[in-house]
Order: C-alpha cells, then sequence, then structure tokens
C-alpha cells in the first residue's frame, strides 16, 4: 500500500492584486506536482532555494491548503478530516526543521520539549511516570544521556539541538518523517553522525523519511528514490544510483556537477519548462519532464 | 613557488574563564603564498574562525594571544601600531563573513556600505566613488548594479548579498582576503558559482585567499593548498592533491570519508 500519495497538487501564490478584470500575477510555488512515497522507502525531494520544497512539504502535513490536488494518507484523503481523524493524520507525519536554533523554544527545557509534542496523546500520556518513561526511551534511541531533561535549548550544540529535535518528532511513533535540510547547518563530522543516527532509528521505529535538501551529496546516503524539482515542478524522479550514474534533465545535470565538482554548467539561457510538460518513464522506473 | 604573503608562526589564543585557562589555539604554524588559494578546514570549534580573526586582530577582548608572530609583507602584525594596523585592515587584507545579513548593517544600502571603505582607503571623489561601486558590482557578476547600490542588504537574496559582500571585499585592491564560510549558506548551485567567482577574481585582480570551511570537498575542487585543523591544532597541512589523495591522520580520513562517493 501506498504511505502517502500526492496528486496533481497545485499551490500559486497571489503575488499582484487583481485589478478590474486583469489577471493577476503568481508564484507558481508547486505546479501540478505528483509523488507517492511507500512504507520504507526513502524519498529525497531536492532543489535550488526557492523552487517549492518546502511548500510542498508544508501541504503535505497540511500547514498551508493547495489549491488542487488530492493528498492520500495509506488510501484515505486527507482534505477534509475533522476532529479526531485529523489529529490522527498530524500523528502520523511529523517534521524536522532545518534550524533547530529557531525550532525549539528557548524558553523550554528538554522535558518540556518533549512533553508537549504529547499533547495529542493526553490519555495515554496523562501520567507523569509515562511521559518520562517515553522521553528517557527517546533520549536513549538518540544517544542523549537522560541528565540533560532539565537544560534548555541554547546549552547544547547544534548537532545535540537537531537529536533533540528528532526525538520530539518521534514521541508519537509516526509512520513518516519530514526532514526539511535537517542536516545542512550542521558541519560535515556531525552531518555524518546524524545520518547514521536516522538509518539507526529506521530501523527501529520502522519509519519512512521524506528528505528535502539543495544537496543532492547528502542525502545520497540515505534515499532510495530522489526526485529533482525546478521552479514548482518535478522535473525528474528515479532510484538513488540511476540519478547519479544516468542523470537525464538538464537541470539534474547541473545540480550534480555543482554537489559533486563545485563547478557550475554555465547555461546559456534559464532551463524552459512548458506549462503543460508531462512526466515520461523514459526507462523503468525513471521519469523526466518532457521539454 | 611563489613568495610567502602570510605567514603565521605559533600562534597560540587562550581564553580565561574565570580561574581556568582553556586553549583555543594551539602553536598554530600556516604559511599563504602569494596568489594561492589555502583552505584551511575543520569541525566546528576547531579554531578556523579563531584564526582568521586573530590575523586581523579582531578577536573579542576576552581571547588572549598568548604567543606567535604573524607577519605580513614582512611585518608583525601583532606588533605595530593600531593606526597602521587600521591601513592593513579592509585594504591590504579584508574579511568575508558567513552571513553577509549579519555582516552588512541593514539601516544603509549595499552602494553606501561599500563606499564606507573607499572614503577611508581611497581619495577618489564622490563621482568616481559611484562610478567605481558600479564596476565593483558589476565585476562580481551583479546584473543590475544601478538597483541593488540603492538596495537595503535585506532586499537581496542570498548570493546576491554574498556577492554584493565579495565586492565590499575586492573594492581597495586587497592582497588577501580572508574568507570565512563564504557559501555555507547558500544552496550547491550558488555555491559553486561563488566559488568560480572566486577563481576569476583571483586571476583578475592578483588576488590571494585564505579559504576557511569545513567543506573538505569544496576546498579539494578549488585550493591549492590545505591546512586540517582539530581542536586548536593544525594536525596535517600541505599542497592540496596529496594530502586528499594520501592522508596522513586519522581526522583528515573522517573528513574525507564524507566527501568520497
Amino acid at each position: 500500500m501506498i504511505l502517502l500519495e500526492l496528486k496533481n497538487i497545485k499551490k500559486y501564490f497571489p503575488i499582484k492584486r487583481k485589478s478590474w478584470g486583469g489577471q493577476g500575477a503568481f508564484v507558481k510555488a508547486v505546479d501540478q506536482v505528483s509523488l507517492s512515497i511507500y512504507p520504507g522507502e526513502n524519498v529525497s525531494l531536492v532543489g535550488e532555494s526557492g523552487c517549492g520544497k518546502t511548500t510542498l512539504a508544508r501541504i503535505m502535513i497540511k500547514l498551508i491548503q493547495q489549491d488542487s490536488g488530492s493528498i492520500k494518507l495509506e488510501g484515505q484523503e486527507v482534505a477534509n478530516l475533522k476532529g479526531s481523524k485529523f489529529r490522527k493524520f498530524r500523528k502520523d507525519i511529523q517534521m524536522v526543521f532545518q534550524d533547530p536554533f529557531n525550532s525549539l523554544d528557548p524558553r523550554f527545557t528538554v522535558f518540556h520539549i518533549l512533553k508537549e509534542a504529547m499533547t495529542l496523546e493526553k490519555v495515554r500520556y496523562r501520567h507523569f511516570r509515562d511521559q518520562e518513561q517515553r522521553i528517557k526511551e527517546l533520549l536513549a534511541a538518540v544517544d542523549l544521556p537522560v541528565n540533560i531533561l532539565n537544560r534548555y535549548p541554547h546549552e547544547f550544540s547544534g548537532g545535540e539541538r537537531q537529536r533533540i529535535a528528532i526525538a520530539r518528532a518521534l514521541v508519537l511513533n509516526p509512520k513518516l518523517l519530514i526532514l526539511d535540510e535537517a542536516v545542512s547547518s550542521l558541519d560535515v563530522l556531525i552531518q555524518d553522525q546524524i545520518l547514521k543516527l536516522l538509518q539507526e532509528l529506521q530501523d527501529k521505529f520502522q519509519l519512512t523519511y521524506l528528505f528535502i535538501s539543495h544537496n543532492l551529496k547528502v542525502v545520497r546516503r540515505v534515499s532510495h528514490k530522489i526526485a529533482v524539482m525546478y521552479k514548482g515542478k518535478i522535473v525528474e524522479m528515479a532510484a538513488t544510483q540511476e540519478i547519479f550514474q544516468n542523470p537525464l534533465h538538464p537541470y539534474t545535470k547541473e545540480l550534480l556537477s555543482a554537489a559533486i565538482e563545485y563547478k557550475s554548467v554555465r547555461r546559456s539561457e534559464d532551463i524552459n519548462i512548458h506549462p503543460n510538460a508531462q512526466l515520461v518513464e523514459k526507462e523503468k522506473g525513471h521519469f523526466v519532464l518532457d521539454v | 613557488m611563489n613568495e610567502t604573503l602570510l605567514t603565521i608562526k605559533d600562534l597560540s589564543v587562550t581564553v580565561h574563564d574565570g580561574s581556568e585557562k582553556k586553549i583555543l589555539l594551539n602553536r598554530i604554524c600556516l604559511d599563504v603564498p602569494s596568489l594561492s588559494i589555502v583552505g584551511l578546514v575543520g569541525g566546528s570549534g576547531s579554531g578556523k574562525t579563531t584564526t582568521g580573526l586573530a590575523v586581523l586582530k579582531l578577536l573579542s577582548p576576552a581571547l588572549k594571544i598568548d604567543d606567535g608572530e604573524i607577519i605580513f609583507q614582512n611585518e608583525n602584525l601583532l606588533k605595530i601600531a593600531l593606526s597602521k594596523l587600521q591601513q592593513i585592515r579592509g585594504k591590504a587584507i579584508s574579511m568575508i563573513f558567513q552571513e553577509p545579513l549579519q555582516a552588512f548593517n541593514p539601516v544603509f544600502t549595499i552602494g553606501y556600505q561599500i563606499e564606507e571603505v573607499l572614503v577611508m582607503h581611497t581619495t577618489l571623489n564622490t563621482k568616481q566613488r559611484k562610478e567605481k561601486i558600479l564596476s565593483l558590482l558589476d565585476k562580481v557578476g551583479i546584473k543590475d548594479p544601478k538597483r541593488v547600490a540603492g538596495n537595503y542588504p535585506h532586499q537581496l537574496s542570498g548570493g546576491m548579498r554574498q556577492r554584493a559582500m565579495i565586492a565590499q571585499a575586492i573594492a581597495v585592491d586587497p592582497r588577501l582576503i580572508i574568507a570565512d564560510e563564504p557559501t555555507s549558506n547558500l544552496d550547491v548551485t550558488l555555491q559553486a558559482r561563488i566559488m568560480e567567482l572566486f577563481l576569476q577574481l583571483r586571476d583578475e585582480l592578483k588576488l590571494t585567499l585564505l579559504l576557511i570551511t569545513h567543506d573538505l570537498g569544496m576546498v579539494s575542487h578549488i585550493s591549492d593548498r590545505v591546512a586540517v585543523m582539530n581542536q586548536g591544532q593544525i594536525v596535517e597541512q600541505g599542497i592540496t592533491k596529496e594530502v586528499i589523495e594520501n592522508p596522513q591522520q586519522e581526522y583528515t580520513k573522517k573528513l574525507l570519508g564524507n566527501i568520497k562517493f
């Protein structure tokens, strides 16, 4: 069964107000994007800043509403979920943000940060004893000592903070974890540690990851499938190895040479994308946007 | 090999935390030959930035330079008078910081802030300065210099801001640029473009570059020499190709493990 299925998601942001009878101007943040995530199959969404990766992720967890298109979680449409069903949906998908310096409340202790995440399961974690036990379990899972519970975020290094953020995302046993540039603010050695940790956690908690990054190199180790986004559209999608060995779209090539050789491919002009272009299966499992 | 432009000899920096004394830099030795690009690599907290700041004596007052020499064009920067140092800062040696949004003053326009450098170090008149600013912005690949000069830092995108920062750094033809993580906050395609700009400027303006970064991959592609730092010490240094192909230290190998495919 497909874990999360996106179909023709569209989100335009208005940048100019419509005048009488005139057309308003829009930023096509996400333009007709379809993507399926299977359980246990890690997907990466890569692309330059401003290509719509983060907007797409926010739509997935319903932080913003898409203009059109459908999102299905385990076969169930989530557009009109309300009440307890919506809360169940929120539990199943969790997110880790880019900057651990901003995503943790500076006035909360670690205990408080992790406890707050339990709000959606108030009944299960109504006793202090249960809360404490779960929190200790999670700290052990992300390799942090238990004696930090009364400390504040500013007392930790970037890598430790990101571990706390990951622990927080795991509190409610999500099925899908979205990592939005979760390692890009860390130095290479810490990146390495966090990626290793994520691999461990995947086996332990049966997680599926969606990585969002601008750096193909970083996501390579942990993802099974890569989708390359450019100007709001997915321009290429294939298995990780395939993308690296046989990139087909000009933008993917540019991204690869920038990430690996630190060379920028001179573009005579911006890569044009036809508004009605469709993803076409060029080889088995290798989709490219038809130009 | 070219003559040496900057030599750091046995530089030690400590910080006094109450009665405790912590060593931040432990007898650092580093040579930067003229017209080369030298990469200074290491994890966070290894002392890379401290080294860069020490060269210009920009360390916070709590940090003390205990020992050592910093020789730039046959003068020891640690011994010369402040007035003379002011002549070197920004003119002969300039610095590019990691986060241009914080390095620029938010309440002045880009043009104004570049002009400040020109007022300080040149005798150009107002009109010449205006022209110089536009030509500098043009040189770093900004397509619309007139507009950018009148913009405030927050109005520019990350890549543009970093370019403007570079324009400011090369304003008065420095000999040496210290670039502290110049591309860490940019996405990979922009990183590649900024690195190309550095290479091009080095050839055009006869620059020497000390590149501080945690990305050994980047350094291995553009630098001539590399020094690897860990916990306040330089653990390994040499010609980039040799260090990359045949690392001697565990730490270097660990850093390298991250860039190999």
